[in-house]
């Protein structure tokens, strides 16, 4: 009976779904006031004003390059903005919120969301669906004197409160962890293209999911501040509601929060419902008519988006899907690829080494592009010259990676393949001469018969081990031959 | 008119608000609250919907400004807190 159990727990189906908080951190002031966003490293309460701090009598304006960002992502998920946008107030008491409520959109009562539906593609070809996207202000940083739990006073920076922040809810169509976690690094990919984030950014991208096994009780995880500890959150929690479930407890309806330290989730002691929000019209914002001609325009700022180009780079540049795959959705890796083929024309060339050579080092090194001293013209540069220099690919891997690691500058690369080039030929030439002496027999054989050649091709081949360039080889067994016998 | 009498459950409205209610304060706000109640009741009997027409009383829309940064003169807020650390706004723990 209870390996019967067992088994059917294995085989059980997981829905996830995410909501992910974006800023827009592009955005040069706040959501509703003119406090610039840049507070990263900033003292704290320093962007700071009447409006964000929810002085009475103040009013909020409309951050309209925030409006059109928010339109940029929602095309670019095929999400439908809606016609007549509206602003909610979500009322909790809460020091992270200097006015007692954030500002943010509501799907019931009379208000609509920014955007519904909506599909982000996984690399598998499975598609995720976006259920709503709403534009909100972020709430502000709470820090604690000493630790959280003996802490009596927390202490609360506003720098942050009133940052635009993109909410995007998902429905629960991914169903395991890794499927959410590269859910969340297309999105990411995706923002960075908009060139609406940098979701890199400390506390830029944060992410709340939603778990459920076997169509049971669905339970909502918190303060996840990573696409890795997405993975990790979710593994605990699959692994917790299947130890609940074999033993026959029932899963209870909870949220719970991620304890990055201690690897595990805890119930939050209380929370609030859905009514207790109170969400009402915001009466200081003025509804937001979104129309056709505002579409248009930015539909016209849309640049080419990943899955468009991992098509043109298979089609028009002849990449391997798996190549194109992995350059497109990475926008660093991206750029590097592009700006390289401005300067040569090699774009396989130079696909391969951004993924197999720059990529594996990045990951094997857990560094990003960012920390590299590469540029594209010197790729593009090193690319022609290997093109043009009869260096073997052993050889020339290795100047690669001694380039990427910055064990060798460009210069010292390119003399080293200069240098490699004579002593191959060096090394050729040598064979070549040894083999012609050594078969005087063959070289009879081949007044009359000039096939007799490949003979000399294997050795040569055979000696120096497949190492050197068979065109070449042949051209010079030719010459020396044909100089010989005459 | 539906008129709501029966006890309300003030202790979680306290909780929502984070305050602490007094045995003494207890009655009397409770009657408020009804009040308070009884008097949106009232108005839900207007059959308007729920239509964002009610929402707003101008006809004015797309109010919005340019992403331009200004920053106000924060210290000015600053000095009005009564309680800080630093910079740093306080207040007590809300677990």
């Amino acid at each position: 009976m209870r390996e019967l159990e067992v088994k059917t727990l294995s085989d059980m189906s997981i829905k996830i779904g995410l909501e992910v908080h974006c800023q827009l951190t592009k955005l040069k002031s706040k959501l509703f006031c003119p406090c610039s966003s840049d507070y990263r490293d900033k003292e704290p309460n320093t962007n700071i004003c009447p409006i964000c701090m929810g002085l009475p009598g103040t009013l909020p304006t409309l951050n309209k390059e925030a409006l059109f960002y928010a339109l940029k992502v929602c095309l670019a998920l095929n999400s439908e903005p809606n016609k007549r946008i509206l602003f909610f107030r979500k009322n909790y008491y809460y020091p992270d919120l200097p006015k007692n409520f954030q500002i943010t959109q509501y799907d019931r009562g009379g208000g609509v969301p920014f955007s519904s539906g909506g599909v982000l593609k996984l690399s598998s070809g499975k598609e995720i669906r976006i259920r709503r996207m709403n534009l909100e202000e972020d709430p502000a940083k709470i820090f604690y004197e000493g630790s959280i739990t003996s802490s009596r006073y927390s202490l609360i920076d506003y720098n942050r409160a009133g940052i635009a922040l993109l909410e995007i809810v998902t429905e629960p169509d991914m169903s395991n962890p890794k499927e959410a976690r590269e859910f969340l690094e297309r999105l990411k990919g995706l923002l960075e293209h908009l060139e609406v984030s940098e979701p890199d950014l400390e506390g830029a991208m944060r992410c709340d999911a939603n778990i459920s096994l076997m169509d049971g009780t669905r339970v909502e995880i918190k303060n996840i501040s990573s696409f890795k500890e997405v993975e990790k959150a979710l593994n605990f929690e699959i692994a917790r509601q299947k130890a609940l479930i074999s033993k026959g407890i029932k899963v209870k309806r909870e949220t719970r929060h991620w304890d990055e330290a201690r690897r595990i989730t805890v119930s939050l002691r209380e929370k609030e419902e859905e009514e207790d929000y109170r969400y009402f019209p915001e009466p200081d914002l003025v509804p937001i008519a979104i129309n056709e001609e505002m579409v248009k325009q930015i539909i016209l700022t849309l640049p080419e988006l990943p899955e468009k180009r991992e098509k043109r780079y298979v089609k028009e540049l002849g990449l391997s899907e798996t190549l194109a795959k992995v350059i497109a959705y990475d926008r660093d890796l991206m750029k590097l690829f592009e700006d390289s083929l401005k300067y040569c024309n090699l774009p396989k060339k130079i696909g391969s080494w951004i993924v197999n050579d720059i990529l594996a080092y990045l990951n094997r090194k857990n560094l990003t592009l960012k920390d590299l001293n590469l540029d594209a013209n010197k790729l593009a540069k090193l690319a022609e010259y290997s093109e043009e220099y009869k260096v073997s690919d052993k050889k020339l891997k290795e100047l690669l990676n001694e380039l990427i690691s910055g064990k060798k500058n460009f210069l010292e690369v390119l003399k080293t393949l200069k240098k490699e080039e004579l002593v191959q030929k060096d090394e050729v030439l040598r064979i070549v001469d040894s083999v012609i002496k050594s078969n005087s027999k063959a070289l009879e054989d081949y007044r009359k018969n000039k096939k007799v050649l490949d003979y000399f091709m294997g050795k040569v081949m055979e000696i120096s081990k497949g190492k050197i360039d068979a065109k070449e080889v042949r051209n010079l067994l030719k010459e020396k031959i044909e100089e010989i016998i005459k | 008119m539906k008129r709501i009498d029966k006890e309300i459950d003030l202790e979680k409205l306290a909780r929502l608000a984070r305050i602490q209610i007094s045995k003494k304060d207890k009655k009397r706000i409770t009657k408020d609250i009804l009040e308070i109640i009884n008097y949106f009741n009232k108005i839900n009997e207007l059959k308007i919907g729920l239509s964002y027409k009610f929402f707003h009383q101008s006809a004015l829309e797309n109010v919005w400004r340019e992403d331009i940064p200004k920053n106000f003169e924060a210290n000015a807020i600053l000095d009005q807190v009564p309680n800080k650390k630093g910079r740093y706004l306080r207040s007590p723990k809300i677990g």
